[in-house]
């Protein structure tokens, strides 16, 4: 058995391909000019318009582009909606699109997923526990995932309310979309989608800013005990490789700066330490929060 | 037109051997593999002005890769000429040497993966094989490194588990906690 560290590492040892030979293989090899050629032979306005499947990058949205995406998104929109009435219009155009008009974030989505179905197209709709700050949420998946809108799926204006607003060629577009929304936990329900807990809307959103930086396991305790909230204390140690860390949950508050953390549901949370004493690599800096503090986020934890 | 085409091919000179290699681990398929590369190059190509500057090109054709082998259909294209050492590399990826006293370990090790959603399996092996940072994971995913940490977390928990079930139990040593072998569970004592 390979002396290793942690599952991660039984994994890397059985990597069933040897990247230096295959890439020498693959350096000396006639097909990797075959395709070079083939690739950049292709004229770019061709490539956008030909072949079976036409993909196309959908960037992120500007307005709300502080937002964390889940795996796969294409956009991603928070607050744009409020959670009223929920509504949607669908029709078909003269050209035999299917037009939607949603107004709503879509938790009324069986509705429009059934009447979708009634002309002819697949979507299905996903609602994800999300923590606080996530909740509002819509991420659109495309067949397969990945950055690319399907074939005969166009969207509004990204990062504005006309991003709900979708024409849907049900000629082409033969795939089932996912509809994926970020909602509110049930009572005791674990999140799937989770923002850092020190993150604004989060249950210790700002703390640091209040406790200064590095902050310091000890000093996040009495909060958490006021709060109610149960922490996993994590401590993390090197391993071998920079680029990988290992974690081990122990029962005590660990002395030491916390890292990075995240809410495991509404009453518990899981915060990694870095024990002093040790190092880690420019990899693994602390990752509290993207927001900068202000005097406002750390009046807030004023007692 | 020519910078453009000098980026491209710094790009597909620099990163095309390792998009060969992940499209490998997860194909079985000589052929499979280099329409994974062929088409996440021609997507490059396409978008060469979008593509991240130095490092950043990486995780960036890893996402690239990632969707267009989810959407793969085979039979599109066939090399009419796969020279011997690059097919050789390429089927013997799953035979790849291992040492004969572990080769038992590897087994279980890769039965413990097969038993994982694909979701963790591909978190996994995008660490472990692929060499990614999470950082760049989150890249490739289209999600933040917090949420990378956490899925991470929880798959690891989970081939932990899988491993444990498989007789490869962990024992701490020197500070540094490792998999070993139980063999006393599945194997007799020797007289």
């Amino acid at each position: 058995m390979p002396n290793s560290s942690s599952p991660v590492d039984e994994l890397s040892s059985v990597d069933p391909v040897d990247v230096a030979r295959l890439t020498a293989a693959w350096s000396e090899s006639d097909v990797k000019q075959e395709i070079f050629t083939e690739v950049t032979g292709a004229p770019t306005d061709a490539l956008t318009t030909s072949g079976a499947r036409r993909t196309g990058r959908w960037s992120l949205p500007r307005v709300a582009a502080a937002v964390a995406v889940t795996a796969a998104a294409l956009v991603v929109v928070q607050g744009v909606f409020s959670f009223g009435d929920p509504a949607f219009a669908v029709r078909e155009l003269q050209n035999g699109l299917i037009e939607v008009k949603a107004s709503d974030d879509f938790r009324n989505g069986d509705a429009l997923a059934a009447e979708l179905r009634a002309y002819g197209i697949d979507v299905e709709m996903v609602t994800t526990p999300a923590s606080p700050s996530s909740v509002g949420r819509v991420a659109v998946f495309a067949p397969g995932g990945g950055e690319y809108i399907p074939d005969g799926l166009t969207f509004g204006q990204e990062g504005t309310a006309d991003v709900f607003n979708w024409t849907i060629d049900p000629d082409a577009f033969t795939e089932t979309l996912t509809i994926q929304m970020h909602v509110a936990a049930q009572e005791g329900e674990p999140y799937v989608i989770a923002e850092g807990v020190f993150e604004l809307g989060e249950a210790l959103g700002g703390l640091h800013c209040a406790l200064g930086q590095p902050v310091r396991a000890e000093d996040v305790q009495p909060y958490l005990a006021e709060l109610g909230i149960t922490p996993i204390w994590l401590v993390i140690s090197p391993t071998e490789d920079p680029t990988v860390i290992y974690e081990e949950q122990v029962s005590d508050t660990p002395a030491g700066q916390v890292m990075w953390g995240h809410s495991i549901d509404a009453t518990t949370v899981e915060l990694s330490v870095l024990p002093d004493g040790t190092n880690l690599s420019a990899d693994h800096q602390p990752r509290l929060s993207d927001v900068p503090c202000s005097a406002d986020q750390a009046e807030a934890w004023s007692r | 037109m020519v910078d453009r085409r000098a980026r491209f091919e710094e790009i597909y000179d620099a990163y095309s051997g390792l998009i060969l290699a992940y499209a490998a681990r997860r194909t079985n398929d000589p052929d499979a593999a280099l329409d994974v590369v062929s088409e996440t190059f021609m997507v490059a190509w396409r978008h060469v002005e979008e593509i991240p500057p130095a490092d950043q090109a990486r995780p960036w054709l890893y996402g690239v890769a990632r969707r267009v082998l989810a959407n793969h259909h085979r039979g599109v294209t066939r090399r009419t000429r796969l020279d011997e050492r690059l097919a050789a590399e390429l089927n013997a990826r799953l035979v790849h040497s291992v040492e004969s006293d572990w080769s038992e370990d590897r087994e279980l090790i890769m039965a413990a993966l097969s038993a994982l959603s694909e979701s963790d399996r591909d978190l996994l092996m995008l660490l472990a094989w692929d060499g990614l940072s999470r950082s760049e994971i989150a890249e490739v995913l289209g999600t933040s490194i917090a949420n990378v940490r956490l899925r991470v977390h929880r798959a690891r928990k989970r081939f932990e588990g899988e491993l444990e079930t498989r007789g490869l139990q962990r024992s701490d040593r020197s500070g540094h906690e490792e998999f070993r072998r139980a063999r006393a569970l599945h194997e007799p004592e020797e007289a």
